[in-house]
C-alpha cells in the first residue's frame, strides 16, 4: 500500500513540476505562476490524509527546488509544502463534498505558500523579494490556486480511489 | 489530532528540509550537485518532450490580456491544446524558430561569437522572484558555467548550473546579475545590474562626470577569457536618468532589448571573438524593431559615424588606455558577479 501510494505521488508530482515549469509558468499570465504543485500537495493531503499529504509537499518541495530552472534555496519550498500538507490533511475534513470549499482551501494554500517562501527567503538573505510586487503575486496566485483546485481535486480524489483503495477502508 | 506515526514522519521530512537548506546555504560542491544532476535528468527529458508539444502556445501570451474570462480561457485552451499544436508546430513554430535563428546567427556573425544554439524548456515560477530559465544544452554540448547566453535581440544572461543534457540560465534581469557594461559610440563604462523587474535594469557609470542621455545604447564590457560576459553584445538603451553630472548617485534606467518574458532560441557563447566587435553588433538605429524615440537626424548622424570610427577609434584614442580599462572592466565584472 505504502509502495502504491508512493508510486501515485512520485507520477502526479513529476507531471505537476514538469507542466509548471514547462507548460504554466511560460503562459505569461499576469502576476504569479500557476502553482500546480501546491495544489496537487492539496488534494493528496484531501484525499489520503495529512501523512501522505505531508510526504507529497517534501518529495514536491525538492523536485521543485532540485530541477533545472530553479535557483531558490533548497529545501525551502519542502518545508513550506510539508506544513501545508499537514494542516490541510488536519484541518480539512476527507468527507468534506462541496468542491468549491476545497478549491478555495487550495487556493488559500498557494497565497500561504508564496509568502512563506518569500518571508522566508527574505530571512535567509534572498535579495530577490519584491514586496511591491508580492501583494499582487499572492492574489493571483490565490485565484489560480482555486481554478486549479477546482480540476486537481476530484481528479486527484478519483485516481487515488482507483489506485489506492486500501486507504478509504477506514 | 495526528497520530504518533504521522508526528514522526512530519518530524523527519522537517529535519530532512532543514539539512537541505543548510547544505544549500553552506555553497560548495556538496551532495546536492549530485542530487541535482539526477532531478535534472529526469525531469529535463520530459520538459524537452513536452516543450516540442507546447512552444507554440509560449508566443500566445497576447491573448491573454484580459482578466475576464480567464478561467474557460484556459480550460479552452488546453482542450484545443492537442487538437492545434499538430498543425502549428508544423508550421507556426517552425517559422518563428526559423525567424529566431536567423536574427541570433546575424548577431553571433556580426560579433564572431561561436555559439552552440539551444531553445528554452523551462522557466522558474514568478513567485520565486528569481528570473532563471532552462535551455535543453548541457555539458555534453560543450557548455560550461559563466559562459555568455545571447538571442537575436542581444544579450540574455549566462550559464548558471550545468547538467549533462540541461542548463540554467540567469537572465541580466534577475537580481544577482551584474554586468560590465559600456556607453556606445563612447567609452565610458560601468555596472548594468538587475532589478528583478523585467523591464528595467540598473546601470551606474564608473565615472560619475561621464556624459550620458536617454536613448543611448550599452553593450557588454567584457570580462577577460569572454566569462562570465563576452564583449560587444547588445544590453539595452537607457529610458531614464536620475541624479545629474556628478552626483555620486547617478543611475541610468535601461530597457533591456531582449524580452525576457518571450525567450525561445537562444545561443550560447562557446567561444568569444578574439577582438572587441565593439558596436558593429548593436542594430543599426534608424531600422530598429522597437522604434526608439531617438529618430532625429543627428543620432541617426552620430551612429554612422560611429559605426565608421570605429576602425580608427581602434587604433588611435581608446588603444590607449583600452590595455587598462580592460583589466579593470573585467575585474569590475568579476567582482560584481556575487
Amino acid at each position: 500500500m505504502i509502495f502504491r501510494q508512493l508510486v501515485v505521488i512520485g507520477s502526479l508530482l513529476l507531471a505537476a513540476v514538469v507542466l509548471q515549469t514547462t507548460v504554466l509558468s511560460r503562459l505569461g499570465l499576469p502576476g504569479a505562476t500557476p502553482d500546480l504543485v501546491v495544489v496537487t500537495v492539496v488534494a493528496v493531503a484531501l484525499a489520503l490524509g495529512p501523512g501522505p499529504g505531508a510526504l507529497t509537499g517534501f518529495l514536491g518541495g525538492a523536485l521543485l527546488d532540485i530541477a533545472t530552472p530553479s535557483d531558490a534555496i533548497v529545501g525551502l519550498a519542502s518545508i513550506v509544502l510539508v506544513a501545508v500538507g499537514l494542516a490541510v490533511g488536519v484541518f480539512m475534513d476527507r468527507e468534506e463534498s462541496n468542491i468549491w470549499v476545497m478549491s478555495l482551501v487550495a487556493g488559500a494554500a498557494c497565497g500561504g505558500a508564496a509568502l512563506a517562501t518569500a518571508l522566508l527567503s527574505a530571512v535567509l538573505g534572498s535579495e530577490r523579494i519584491i514586496w511591491d510586487v508580492v501583494p499582487g503575486v499572492t492574489l493571483t496566485t490565490v485565484l489560480y490556486g482555486l481554478i486549479l483546485g477546482r480540476v486537481m481535486i476530484p481528479l486527484v480524489g478519483l485516481l487515488s480511489r482507483r489506485l489506492v483503495p486500501e486507504a478509504y477502508l477506514d | 489530532m495526528p497520530s504518533r506515526r504521522i508526528r514522526i514522519t512530519i518530524a523527519t521530512l522537517l529535519v530532512a528540509s532543514l539539512t537541505f537548506v543548510i547544505l544549500d546555504l553552506r555553497g560548495g560542491d556538496g551532495p546536492l550537485s549530485s542530487a541535482r544532476a539526477a532531478a535534472s535528468a529526469v525531469v529535463g527529458v520530459v520538459q524537452e518532450g513536452v516543450n516540442v508539444v507546447v512552444s507554440p502556445f509560449s508566443g500566445a501570451r497576447d491573448s491573454f490580456s484580459t482578466w475576464r474570462d480567464q478561467a474557460s480561457q484556459i480550460a479552452e485552451l488546453e482542450e484545443e491544446n492537442a487538437k492545434l499544436s499538430e498543425e502549428l508546430s508544423a508550421t507556426l513554430s517552425d517559422r518563428a524558430r526559423a525567424r529566431a535563428l536567423d536574427e541570433l546567427l546575424r548577431v553571433s556573425s556580426a560579433g564572431r561569437y561561436r555559439i552552440t544554439p539551444a531553445e528554452v524548456i523551462s522557466v522558474g515560477p514568478a513567485q520565486d522572484f528569481a528570473w532563471t530559465v532552462g535551455i535543453d544544452a548541457g555539458s555534453l554540448d560543450g557548455i560550461e558555467k559563466d559562459m555568455t547566453v545571447i538571442n537575436g535581440d542581444g544579450l540574455v544572461g549566462r550559464i548558471l548550473k550545468v547538467n549533462p543534457t540541461t542548463s540554467t540560465v540567469v537572465l541580466m534581469v534577475d537580481v544577482s546579475s551584474a554586468v560590465g557594461g559600456r556607453v556606445a559610440t563612447t567609452e565610458e563604462i560601468g555596472i548594468v545590474s538587475g532589478t528583478g523587474r523585467q523591464d528595467a535594469m540598473e546601470f551606474q557609470l564608473l565615472d560619475p562626470l561621464a556624459e550620458l542621455v536617454i536613448g543611448d545604447a550599452l553593450v557588454t564590457f567584457g570580462s577577460r577569457g569572454g566569462r562570465p560576459y563576452a564583449p560587444g553584445i547588445p544590453i539595452g538603451d537607457v529610458v531614464d536618468i536620475t541624479g545629474s553630472a556628478g552626483q555620486l548617485a547617478r543611475v541610468a534606467t535601461v530597457r533591456p532589448f531582449v524580452d525576457v518574458s518571450q525567450l525561445s532560441v537562444v545561443g550560447v557563447i562557446i567561444r568569444p571573438p578574439r577582438d572587441d566587435p565593439r558596436d558593429s553588433v548593436l542594430p543599426p538605429r534608424g531600422e530598429d524593431p522597437e522604434g526608439e524615440n531617438n529618430d532625429d537626424g543627428d543620432a541617426q548622424a552620430n551612429a554612422d559615424a560611429g559605426d565608421e570610427a570605429t576602425v580608427d577609434d581602434g587604433v588611435d584614442s581608446p588603444d590607449a588606455n583600452s590595455a587598462d580599462t580592460d583589466a579593470e572592466g573585467a575585474d569590475v565584472a568579476n567582482g560584481n558577479e556575487n
